[in-house]
């Protein structure tokens, strides 16, 4: 593909981009910013910009003027990039030159690592749990006058090798009719056993050949969002994906609540059957994304934290809650879907993941298999980013994990705004020091809707380097700018007004939001450094550092540092890998030898209780606080904060100066 | 080779802070090692007692801290006068209490007015102590800081939700600034931080960690005090390294065991010296864990608290110390008749008379009839079952015949009696001879063997004694020659083996599969 050069006035900074890109987020991805607030739309008119050298193509809207188009101004977010071009950026404010350099942080993301199905098939992983085969039975005569299932048995022992097979009922009484649709040509799918020695077993018939057409189904149930994915089994691809609130959010937004609630008459049965009408949604949209058969889908894969597997099998999840917290089960026996009404062909195997403890559950073990860490020599820290937090530390020798209670921040949830990361949401953010005038960049370029967990780091972040808030994450409420006001007592920020936004309200991020995020990260920064105090390791000794997690598309290592999320540490160590639960439950639908390693992870795994851990409460009030109690622990940070009191102090001198 | 302490070696000390301004001033802090502890660092400056005065009539004072007040509780300036005068209190708090709005609710003028009236009239540094509650403070303190400019005053307690305010104000008037936070290392440095970023230097700050009184939690507030010095020394935290205050005297004396008289509680005895030795006692923890400004309500208290200091930093004989002098009367408790009475049974008796005791039930209601006056006996006592028994045979019948029977047989006795005295004597005086001859000898019979066996243990101990230092000699010199060699274990554990070694001993769980 053909790279641009653009290059950025006053600030003389250069990117480069591919053919196509949009301005404004080669802006942002330069620390350039552009005041924008609409997300993208075009409808603002903030982000002009003149064109100096070369030429953007598109870029024009009925918000300039024809003088304005004449003169080479366009907007930003329309703009495309087709050629080198040099920009400059109005200039609102007198800031000097000193400040501009400063500004800029170069962005480093962590974008979702893919995974590799090739390698899988290298590595001789690649089992698949069921698989289809093609047959031409001969057709019965008054000489050949066998049974249907004994014609079927016998020619799958004699062509194909297939021996000691078992059916099952169901498979038995669709045969006779299915078999004489096209003459004896079927299709039969075979579940394979988990562990050697096991029996085979036909689980499916079919008329006609549909080998072609075999799919999975691997589903995420989170306490707050439950994600599904199709799975074509023959590439490894993943067809389509979705993700729903989980049904069961209005009988409680954690799963103490949830718990509670299932221990009223009839609770149980109600979150119950609201969980399985979730999955179900998502089974419908993924299954008709995809445009495929429901009935070719042959297997399925479910992880969820342990009280989320227990709603999903019915199983009564009230001594969760309760000292010693003991969940009923760790291992799940195979069953068949459609006994706890999930609405696939009656023949679909499940695999439930296991759980470890009351609250490290299948979720984070579907993460560990999907991530690949206990194959791995290198030490690694393992975190999912959610309502529940979960943190594994390990290598393929030894493995730890921890579970702390993060609360619905990084999902949207306890932000006045926060939404999932879907279309409309504010992603990415900028601020002009000195003006204070927000660059929102939303997912899809469309006019905002509200702030996604990404966006919400970003944007905390942002305002805490430019010193719009204080290391408590309170607004300065000193700074000359009608964003920063007071609703109901309630101080927050205007990221864009209402005649921009999607939801005809101006849409803010409060400093009770700030809270949530700062309680949610101080959750987590204080759970690795506790569980590594328990291991007797420090950071340092951390080969990578996986993060899972619902973030959208890519989380931004720079800015989880600055607000403490993630510990500063080379950024090359860091790998992120999505929704690891989701990946791990996919994963295990594609090949029988992650079934296989479940159990023995699941086994090997030790798990602390960081309720039980004297020091955990400690390292929590430390981590209260941007970006930390203790600063020293962030000094890349420590030393840009020194700058960046630069541009503050040009901002106060500004507003001596009454701009 | 002599005995030597180990000593900690510290990575930090604590800023020295100047208080007050021009020759008022005192310093605080500059301590190297922890509190007392001579041996590992210096002390500069001693730690500081502060009287505390009201800006209004307090209510409330028991009677045994108000006495010494009585005639200036109604006047701040005479009061703090008389603290500095009489009882040589190195600094003053003045408790802004008049500003509390669930109270009197005085302006921040007013207290402005009344701050640089004390002010004027002393020659110790002041302390100025708003009301707690942040808004009402952050209003009143930033007025007092503006009306004294550059008197330094010791302005607080700021919190985090006040700051800003009150932080700006001092900074630009010259003050220094009293953080207060809740009972917590981390907050604690989280309120500095926030100072310090606002421009407030470190060394116009001291820590308030949040005083309980004694009884009240003084154990939750040593112990992080204990930890603020431990991040401040051993750590190197330099957002820790300051002064700590405790106002002290307004916590103890508010409490419950500080009001009561002797008739609300005598078995906590003597209301006076009680009090006092609790705000005393409660000092001494505080100095303990290192604090360097008490703030202090009681003249005896705190004669007591200096006398401490000056054991603890020059050392001497707490012997010496005189008692506290009370002010008020004696109060007369009869412990005696509170005292529940003495329970003087052994162990074993009391488990015997247990089976005993449902026996003697049975023959209660007779026994307490034949025996009131024995009612008072415990019941549980091995007696009561044999007094209801005893007046089944006559009393009368079995006193005579006792009678008779002595009578007989001490007159025989006597004639016996006489006669044995007679000859007793004769053989007195010539045993008496014989016995000190044979004294005489075995005493210096004794001696010699005595002075003997000594002068064979002493050569026997000499001799072990060179044995032993031969044998000591000769290790020196082998300890010298021949280096202990290590050998490396047969199998070498890396550090991962030895984790999974230590988590095998944490995984109890049974294997799945």
């Amino acid at each position: 593909m053909n790279r641009h050069s653009i290059l950025f006035l006053p600030h003389n900074k250069k990117i480069e981009v591919d053919d196509g890109s949009l301005l404004i987020q080669a802006a942002m991805d330069a620390g350039v910013h552009i005041n924008a607030s609409c997300g993208g739309e075009g409808v603002c008119g903030k982000c002009r910009v003149l064109v100096e050298h070369g030429s953007l193509s598109q870029g024009i809207s009925e918000k300039l003027s024809k003088e304005d188009i004449e003169n080479g101004y366009r907007l930003a977010c329309l703009a495309q990039v087709e050629k080198d071009v040099t920009i400059r950026i109005p200039v609102e404010s007198n800031i000097d030159a000193s400040v501009l350099n400063l500004q800029s942080v170069p962005r480093i993301k962590a974008r979702i690592k893919q995974m590799n199905f090739d390698d899988l098939k290298e590595q001789g992983l690649f089992l698949p749990p069921v698989e289809k085969i093609y047959l031409e039975l001969p057709e019965p005569s008054s000489g050949d006058n066998g049974s249907d299932i004994s014609r079927l048995m016998e020619y799958l022992r004699n062509t194909h090798e297939e021996h000691q097979l078992q059916i099952t009922l169901g498979t038995m009484r669709k045969a006779p009719d299915v078999m004489r649709e096209q003459n004896f040509k079927i299709t039969v799918t075979i579940e394979r056993p988990v562990r050697d020695g096991g029996k085979s077993r036909i689980i499916n018939i079919q008329s006609g050949d549909t080998t072609d057409k075999n799919y999975a189904i691997a589903i995420d149930i989170g306490t707050t969002t439950v994600y599904g994915q199709l799975i074509d089994l023959i590439t490894g691809e993943a067809l389509a994906e979705y993700g729903d609130f989980n049904g069961q959010i209005s009988y409680g937004e954690d799963v103490i609540t949830r718990i509670m609630y299932a221990e009223k008459p009839e609770g149980l049965k109600r979150l119950h059957t609201v969980v399985v009408l979730t999955i179900n949604k998502v089974i419908g949209k993924i299954v008709k994304q995809a445009g495929v058969d429901l009935d070719d889908v042959s297997s399925m894969t479910v992880a969820g934290n342990t009280t989320m597997t227990q709603l999903l099998m019915e199983i009564n999840p009230k001594y969760i809650r309760r000292s010693p917290y003991v969940p009923t089960a760790s291992l799940y026996p195979p069953f068949r879907a459609s006994d706890i009404d999930i609405a696939v062909g009656k023949h679909v195997p499940l695999l439930v993941y296991p759980q470890i403890s009351s609250y490290v559950g299948g979720d984070i073990v579907a993460g560990v298999m999907g991530a690949g860490i206990y194959r791995t020599d290198k030490l690694t820290l393992y975190l999912d980013i959610g309502t529940n937090a979960e943190i594994v530390i390990g290598n393929k020798e030894w493995l730890t994990c921890a579970a702390c209670s993060a609360g619905p921040a990084f999902e949207g949830g306890g932000v006045k705004f926060g939404m999932r990361a879907a279309k409309g949401a504010i992603e990415d953010f900028s601020i002009d020091p000195i003006s204070l005038e927000p660059m929102n960049i939303t997912i899809g370029n469309v006019r905002p809707k509200g702030i996604c967990g990404s966006g919400l780091i970003n944007i905390v972040a942002t305002l805490f380097e430019m010193g719009v808030i204080d290391n408590r994450g309170k607004l300065n409420r000193e700074l000359n700018t009608d964003r920063i006001r007071e609703v109901e007592g309630v101080y927050e920020y205007v990221l864009a007004w209402k005649d921009v936004t999607q939801i005809d309200r101006d849409i803010a991020i409060t400093e009770t939001d700030i809270d949530n995020l700062i309680r949610a990260k101080g959750a987590i920064y204080s759970g690795c450094m506790t569980l590594l105090e328990e291991v007797g390791l420090t950071m340092d000794s951390v080969e990578q550092i996986i993060l899972a997690g619902g973030f959208g598309s890519y989380v931004d290592l720079e800015k989880s540092i600055t607000i403490g999320l993630l510990p500063e540490i080379d950024s090359d160590r860091f790998r992120f890998i999505g929704n690891g639960s989701l990946l791990g439950a996919k994963m295990s639908s594609l090949t029988n030898s992650i079934r296989k390693d479940v159990g023995r992870v699941t086994s090997m795994m030790t798990n602390f209780e960081l309720s039980e851990t004297a020091s955990y409460m400690d390292n929590y009030m430390a981590a209260l606080f941007l970006p930390h109690t203790d600063i020293n622990h962030f000094p890349k940070l420590k030393d840009r904060m020194q700058q960046n009191k630069a541009i503050w102090d040009a901002r106060k001198k500004s507003l001596n100066k009454g701009y | 080779m002599g005995f030597e302490i180990t000593k900690e070696s510290y990575a930090g000390s604590i800023k020295e802070i100047t208080l007050g301004s021009g020759k008022n001033a005192i310093t605080v802090g500059g301590e190297t090692s922890y509190p007392f502890y001579l041996f590992e660092g210096d002390t500069p400056n001693r730690p500081k007692i502060a009287m505390e005065i009201w800006d209004m009539k307090p209510e409330d004072w028991p009677e045994a801290a108000l006495v010494h007040f009585k005639d200036v509780v109604s006047d701040p300036v005479a009061w703090a006068k008389k603290c500095v005068d009489k009882f040589g209190a190195e600094a003053i708090v003045l408790q802004l209490k008049s500003v509390d709005p669930n109270d009197k609710n005085a302006s921040p003028a007013d207290a402005a007015a009344t701050v640089k009236k004390v002010l004027a009239a002393i020659n110790v540094p002041l302390i100025v102590w708003g009301c707690a509650n942040p808004a009402k403070d952050e209003e009143v303190l930033k007025k007092v800081a503006e009306e004294c400019q550059g008197k330094n005053l010791i302005i607080g307690p700021v919190e985090e939700k006040n700051h800003k305010g009150v932080g700006a104000a001092a900074l630009g008037y010259g003050h220094t600034i009293i953080s207060s936070s809740a009972i917590d290392v981390n907050l604690a440095k989280q309120c500095n931080i926030l100072l310090e970023n606002l421009g407030v230097p470190t060394n116009k700050i001291i820590m308030d960690p949040t005083t309980s009184g004694l009884g009240y939690g003084l154990e939750y507030t040593y112990s992080v005090m204990e930890r603020l010095r431990m991040a401040a020394l051993s750590q190197g935290d330099d957002k820790l390294q300051l002064p700590m205050i405790n106002n002290l005297g307004n916590e103890v004396w508010k409490c419950k065991e500080a009001k009561q008289t002797a008739k609300d509680a005598p078995t906590l005895g003597d209301p006076e010296r009680r009090a006092i030795l609790m705000e005393a006692v409660g000092a001494v923890c505080y100095l303990l864990s290192g604090s360097d400004i008490l703030i202090m309500r009681h003249p005896e208290a705190i004669r007591l608290v200096k006398s401490f200091i000056d054991l603890g930093l020059k050392g001497g004989m707490a012997t010496d110390v005189a008692a506290i002098k009370k002010e008020l009367k004696d109060v007369d408790i009869d412990y005696a008749s509170l005292a529940p009475a003495a329970d003087l049974k052994i162990e074993e008796e009391k488990k015997a008379a247990a089976p005993k005791t449902a026996a003697a039930k049975k023959a209660a209601p007779a026994a307490k009839k034949a025996a009131p006056a024995k009612k008072a006996a415990s019941a549980v006592a091995p007696a009561a079952p044999k007094a209801a028994v005893a007046p089944a045979v006559d009393p009368a019948a079995q006193a005579k015949a006792e009678a008779e029977a002595k009578a007989a047989v001490e007159i025989a006795a006597k004639a016996k009696a006489e006669a044995d005295v007679k000859a007793k004597a004769a053989a007195e005086v010539k045993a008496k001879a014989d016995a000190e001859a044979k004294v005489k000898a075995d005493a210096e019979a004794a001696k010699k063997a005595e002075a003997e066996d000594r002068a064979k243990r002493d050569a026997e101990e000499n001799e072990i004694r060179l044995k032993r230092a031969a044998e000591r000699e000769k290790h020196a010199v082998e300890r010298k020659k021949t280096s202990i060699t290590v050998t490396a274990a047969a199998t070498q554990m890396t550090q991962q083996e030895k984790m999974i070694d230590s988590l095998m001993r944490i995984h109890r769980r049974i294997p799945l599969y």
